[in-house]
């Protein structure tokens, strides 16, 4: 059971301190994700979501509290520890895309791959494939800024995807996005997820929240109801 | 409104201590350099200018060309202050000074002092100059002969608190009146004095005074105004011929084939900058130099400012929020942009505030450094008072006008987003960021290259092989040149001593202006000359006169011939002993033997013949290349002793010396040096111009590298976003340092190779320069290429490494 689980926290904690105020942003949350499963964190505006995403995905540590992610006790990892981990597991979609205005299309879906120190001609290949599968192939030579929302977010979905993560963490992929687009994308993820990636996704959208197997709700920092889909159990 | 900009102001730049503090440091850093520049150029230019009629106030100078040479003299004949006076109206008057190059005895109820610094003066000085007499009448103070003038100093040193007027101070043993006394002379003067002895003193004693005579007198005129002045001169040049007593009959002169000569009149303010003449009073400063430095204070000023702006800008992406909040609640873009100015305006004076301390506690490093006495002194020096408020205003609006259009600029909504930075002008003016940094770059580049050149060249000089051994000779220097009798019993005594080897009496000393005599060369076998024909066969040598060891002393080596010899009873009246350079100029075939005369300031001329050649040494700079020198027996003007003395154990031998200095001279202490330590002292100005130029690289590469961290904190924050996406994507902490130094890589190497071109231009110049130089060196270039990129890493490290290490999260949160 324990070598199924790609996501453990026991008691995770994440304070943070300012010189006048010091603000609890998680408190004593226990989660468990499984490899190939589709979890959403729902919740209101400032309870967590982001911050729990952020610890989870490797981008922050938590003050307190165990985290064990893929086998790995992490939550002592330095920055480069996690750097490691994170370029070869994680992939990334965020509510405001996070493409580099600089680099085009091709060059954005590229980079992941270059960190990871593959040769030019096998990530030509890699990234040639993705943008097939995300339909964004005719605009590999455009810069983020000539593209619509969509666009860029199906750009940034295919960054997330192109090194074949093991878990793909998305913090409101659609909140940018009107409603056509935000189920494009939806859909998507959702494809990744049935063809085996672990997929959690931050969301203030019910209807998004009805792709995912699983649906967290978190409020003040603390983990208060799970519902499990029916179609599932 | 100004006192909510002020508040803001402050407390803005106390939460940003670390930004506040590195743009204090460049602009007050910047501001202290100029400040300095100002008062070291302000002092260079203000020499002569305390006269009353400074304007007005001429030195007449002649230039005699032929043969393709040139020669421009500073000093003139006597006659000429008279004459001149007399025939031109339009002078209102005229004096002349001379300058004893010996140090003279004054002795005064029975203590002695040896003057270093005494002139004979006119009495009319006091109508040109404005020496401020402090006791006595100007008018009568240096009439007639047996008087004196001194400065207030001197005085103290004679008479402590006592009058002077009316005392008596014997001077070489002849009784002088003190009947004036004068305030100091300024530091910012071409020549000095301590005491002037009246110039009727010469007259009386029947020396050529105000006829035609030696050049030894320096002739000052005043006229009413410079059109006075330019066409006096024609006048002057006109009649110059007869002037000087060439015109025998009619028109036609007896002046030297070839030869002409014209008169100047330099005005006195022109002399410290821009006269390098023959037998200038004391070493000149130089107008290039004054040009360098202030244009190395305005680049460094600039640079302050440039660095300011990039730090402002860098910093306005953090600030965006408040000013779009501001403008929110009704703040007008003239609002936003006084309270930017205000801030500017506020960390300007800051910066000149402790720029002025800073002044303050370095100006004796300073001075020690330009060998000037400067002094920092707000309430008496009103010009630097006006630049201060002038520089303070354009460097408030030169560091913040930028920053404050900038600002003042964005569109509330735009303002309140936090990409409001990364527009497309904010990513124009980065390339003026980076043309900016480019050329401060290159300023500091070059002056590294010319600091490493500079000492290069004076470590090669240094270590040339001069022709002369200038170790262990020590230079005493004698009391009385004329008291020949006393000399030689010191010398006698010296002799005795085990450790000293040689020692003679010199004219001059290796490293010191060896004057320039008359001498005459008869053709063998042709039969006596009247005086007259004598006089036009005459030509001037470089003359060292000594005794029969001088050579041994010095150390220098026969080429032919031989060395002078007590052997030969007659050396002393009849040989002379030229070097290998006056052989090759004068083109003198079988110098060995040839007969010779010494004729300066002799009413028979000093006949005898070649005895031998000396090979050349360097008795002048190498600067040059060796310039035919006499060396003869002629005690008349021998004011130094050189000693040899035996290495080591210099100590006990100086004790030695200074006890039978004690024996022979009593009543005067000692006074010598090593000939080592003067020599090296000819490459003084050198050497000061390239301590000057190290203290200023220092300032520039420090404000240069200040720059360099404000355009890459500008960057690194530009970048934010970019550094935060890529962190997440994987890249590691190294790949984004080297991401954000690759660029500022390339700047130093631009940098760099745009400094070579001046950098090669000027200093191969200042290297020709010199007879005998080490030559420009690619390595050198290399080198500071090397060295500026290490400094550079370091500066975009320091920041770089901070950016990479942010925690992504930190980066993107605020998206």
């Amino acid at each position: 059971m324990e070598n199924n689980l790609m996501i453990k926290t026991e008691g995770l904690i994440k304070v943070f301190r300012t010189d006048e105020v010091e603000t609890t942003a998680l408190n004593n949350v226990d989660l468990e994700v499984k490899n190939g499963e589709f979890l959403a964190i729902m919740g209101p505006s400032g309870c967590g979501k982001s911050t729990l995403l952020n610890i989870l995905g490797l981008l922050d540590n938590p003050t307190g509290g165990k985290y064990s992610f893929a086998g790995h006790e992490v939550s002592g990892y330095s920055e480069r520890q996690r750097a490691r981990l994170r370029k070869e597991n994680i992939g990334f979609v965020f509510q405001n895309f996070n493409l580099i205005d600089e680099l085009t299309v091709f060059e954005n879906i590229e980079l992941p791959l270059i960190y990871l120190g593959l040769p030019s001609s096998k990530r030509k290949e890699h990234v040639e494939q993705v943008m097939e599968k995300m339909q964004i192939a005719h605009r590999k030579k455009h810069f983020p800024l000539q593209l619509s929302g969509g666009q860029q977010q199906r750009v940034a979905v295919a960054r997330a995807v192109v090194a074949n993560p093991k878990l793909i963490l998305a913090d409101e992929p659609t909140g940018n996005l009107d409603s056509a687009h935000g189920e494009e994308v939806m859909n998507l993820i959702e494809k990744l997820n049935q063809a085996g990636t672990t997929v959690i996704i931050v969301t203030h959208s019910q209807r998004d929240a009805e792709y995912a197997g699983r649906i967290v709700q978190l409020f003040d920092g603390q983990i208060v109801t799970e519902n499990i889909k029916k179609s599932i159990l | 409104m100004i006192i909510n900009y002020i508040k803001t102001t402050l407390r803005y730049l106390w939460k940003k201590k670390g930004y506040t503090l590195i743009n204090l440091l460049g602009l007050s850093l910047g501001l202290a350099t100029c400040i300095q520049i100002f008062l070291f150029v302000q002092d260079e230019i203000s020499y002569d200018r305390y006269h009353e009629n400074a304007e007005h106030i001429y030195r007449i100078e002649t230039i005699w060309e032929g043969e393709g040479q040139t020669e421009h003299w500073a000093a003139s004949q006597g006659f000429l202050v008279p004459v001149l006076t007399e025939r031109y109206p339009e002078i209102i008057s005229g004096a002349k000074m001379n300058f004893s190059f010996f140090p003279m005895i004054a002795e005064y109820e029975g203590q002695q002092f040896s003057e270093k610094s005494v002139a004979y003066a006119d009495s009319s000085i006091f109508r040109i100059f404005s020496f401020e007499m402090v006791k006595g009448d100007p008018n009568t103070a240096l009439c007639g002969p047996e008087k004196i003038i001194m400065t207030e100093t001197t005085a103290k040193k004679y008479f402590g608190e006592g009058d002077p007027l009316g005392r008596i101070v014997k001077i070489s043993n002849q009784p002088y009146k003190v009947s004036g006394v004068i305030k100091d002379i300024p530091e910012n003067t071409h020549f000095h004095f301590d005491i002037a002895i009246s110039m009727d003193q010469l007259r009386a004693i029947g020396a050529r005074v105000d006829s035609p005579g030696p050049s030894a007198f320096y002739s000052y005129f005043t006229f009413p105004d410079k059109q006075a002045a330019t066409s006096t001169l024609e006048k002057v040049n006109q009649d110059i011929y007869e002037l000087f007593g060439f015109v025998t009959a009619g028109d036609s002169t007896n002046m030297p084939d070839g030869w002409t000569v014209r008169a100047i009149f330099n005005p006195v303010t022109r002399i410290h900058l821009h006269s390098h003449a023959e037998k200038e009073i004391e070493t000149n400063g130089d107008i290039s130099t004054v040009f360098i430095f202030s244009a190395i204070a305005i680049f460094i000023l600039i640079i302050a400012c440039i660095n300011y702006m990039n730090l402002a800008t860098a910093r306005s992406a953090r600030r965006s929020r408040e000013v779009g909040l501001r403008k929110v609640l009704g703040s007008q873009r003239a609002n936003i942009f006084n309270q930017f100015m205000t801030e500017s305006f506020l960390l300007t004076f800051f910066s000149m505030v402790i720029a002025l301390v800073i002044v303050q506690l370095i100006l004796p490093v300073f001075n020690d450094i330009t060998g000037k006495h400067i002094m920092l002194d707000l309430m008496d020096n009103a010009s630097l008072v006006i630049a201060l408020a002038v520089v303070l205003i354009i460097t408030t609006f030169l560091a913040g006008a930028y920053p404050a259009l900038h600002m003042a600029g964005f569109s509330p909504m735009r303002a309140l987003r936090s990409d409001a930075f990364n527009s497309r002008s904010s990513r124009s003016s980065l390339n003026l960021r980076r043309i900016l940094v480019v050329s401060q770059f290159a300023i500091s580049v070059l002056l590294i290259i010319a600091t490493i050149t500079i000492y290069r060249q004076i470590n090669f000089i240094q270590k040339k092989d001069i022709g002369f051994d200038k170790e262990n000779v020590l230079v005493i220097s004698l009391p009385d040149a004329r008291d020949h009798e006393k000399n030689k019993v010191l010398e006698n005594e010296l002799k005795m001593l085990p450790e000293v080897l040689y020692t003679s009496t010199a004219s001059s000393i290796p490293g010191e202006r060896v004057p320039f005599l008359t001498v005459r060369m008869p053709d063998s076998g042709q039969e006596e000359m009247s005086s007259e024909e004598a006089e036009q066969d005459a030509f001037g040598i470089r003359v060292l006169s000594g005794e029969p060891d001088i050579l041994k002393v010095l150390g220098i080596e026969m080429a032919q011939g031989r060395d002078f010899s007590q052997e030969f009873g007659t050396d002393e009246s009849s040989a002379y002993i030229l070097n290998e350079a006056a052989v090759r100029e004068l083109e003198i075939e079988n110098p060995v033997g040839r007969r010779f005369e010494y004729l300066y300031g002799l009413r028979e001329p000093k006949a005898g013949n070649i005895v031998g050649i000396a090979k050349n040494f360097h008795y002048a700079s190498l600067h040059s290349e060796v310039e035919p020198l006499m060396i003869h027996i002629f005690p008349n003007y021998n004011r130094y002793l050189l000693v040899r003395i035996t290495p080591g154990n210099t100590r006990t031998t100086l004790a030695k010396i200074e006890e039978t200095w004690n024996k022979v001279v009593p009543a005067m202490p000692i006074e010598y040096f090593f000939l080592e330590n003067f020599y090296d002292n000819i490459y003084k100005s050198e050497l000061s111009i390239g301590k000057v130029i190290t203290y200023f690289t220092l300032f520039a590469v420090i404000v240069a590298c200040l720059g360099l961290l404000g355009l890459v904190s500008f960057i690194a924050e530009q970048k934010t976003k970019e550094i935060g996406i890529r962190k997440v994507l994987g890249a590691s902490m190294a790949s984004i340092v080297q991401m954000l130094g690759k660029e500022f890589m390339w700047l130093v190497i631009i940098g760099n190779v745009i400094a070579w071109i001046p950098a090669w231009y000027f200093l191969k110049d200042w290297l020709d320069g010199f007879a005998f130089s080490t030559g420009l060196n690619l390595w050198i270039f290399v080198a500071t290429a090397l060295v500026s990129l290490l400094v550079a890493l370091l500066t975009v490290s320091t920041r770089a490494i901070r950016a990479a290490a942010s925690n992504p999260v930190e980066a993107l949160k605020y998206e």
